[in-house]
């Protein structure tokens, strides 16, 4: 290894170790637990609402639908996938890169008046769109006031 | 370690187009956003690759001289529906412009773009004297 972290006093290395393994110990499974991957990236969001759905749009350019996970449970919606970064062709060199790649994730709760069993995906050019129906009963509806005339 | 220092250069950039942004916001008619941009080197030509996410090819206009290259046009975001009400809006939206010079002489005409799910490529072709060669040393 030609890059090692500085660790100018080993013994505080040493002392912080341990004082990991006692939490480990005190705390049993939950610390144990593996920490989970990170999400590298959150797609940015637009949500709007007409009258009969809810209408979700994620900027996901250059993200194939099939490297697209949308999932609903219990009223709440995640958006999970992958953005592979650009393969370097054979004597390709890498001059800037701005682009985000690697794990994407986004979850969110949907309101209670989401219809969850009506819902509509599309991508085209980059761009997922997601249309959940309200359910009926919750569409605004007029109602008449009775009083004497 | 790459992956620490790739991280740390984009929170670079994000914070440095906040700043531009928020310096541009009450300029009306300037770019207001950057596409995000990769650029790849051959020894025959260069790449770039734009995010321009929900963009068609008629809102992109590229521009190449000699030395110098710019993209820019407008992103338009979805026409809303008739009462359709927007809780939340983080998506980037209206004019973005952006330069680069080139420091090699470039071939114009085999310049090749494409725009694939909101990803525009470019391949700019370098000039022929300017692609390197390789130069045989003669034996006396």
């Amino acid at each position: 290894m030609l890059l090692r972290p500085w660790e100018p006093f080993p013994a505080v290395g040493d002392l912080r170790r341990e004082v990991d393994r006692l939490f480990r110990e005190a705390l049993g499974d939950a610390a144990r637990a593996e920490p989970r991957e990170p999400a590298g990236w959150v797609p940015p969001m637009d949500f709007s609402e007409t009258e009969d759905a809810y209408v979700l749009r994620f900027d996901l350019p250059g993200v194939p639908r099939d490297a697209v996970e949308l999932t609903i449970e219990d009223y709440v919606l995640t958006l999970a996938g992958e953005r592979e970064a650009a393969k370097a062709a054979e004597g390709e060199r890498a001059i800037r890169r701005e682009r985000v790649t690697g794990r994407f994730h986004r979850s969110l709760a949907l309101p209670g008046t989401a219809d969850t069993s009506h819902v509509d995906a599309k991508c085209h050019d980059g761009v997922l769109e997601v249309t959940i129906a309200k359910s009926k009963e919750t569409k605004p509806h007029k109602i008449a006031i009775a009083g004497p005339e | 370690m790459t992956d620490a220092l790739q991280t740390l250069d984009q929170l670079r950039s994000e914070v440095q187009s906040l700043f531009d942004r928020a310096e541009r916001r009450d300029a009306p008619g300037l770019a207001t956003w950057s596409p995000r941009v990769d650029i790849y080197e051959t020894p025959d030509a260069i790449r770039l690759d734009v995010d321009l996410p929900g963009m068609q090819r008629e809102d992109v206009h590229i521009e190449l001289t000699h030395d110098s290259l710019t993209i820019s046009g407008e992103r338009k975001l979805e026409k809303r529906a008739e009462g359709e009400e927007t809780h939340r809006t983080e998506r980037v939206a209206g004019p973005f412009s952006r330069s680069f010079s080139i420091g090699v002489d470039i071939d114009p005409a085999k310049t090749t773009a494409r725009l694939v799910d909101g990803v525009l490529t470019l391949t700019i072709a370098k000039a022929p004297h300017a692609t390197p060669r390789t130069i045989e040393i003669n034996a006396e």
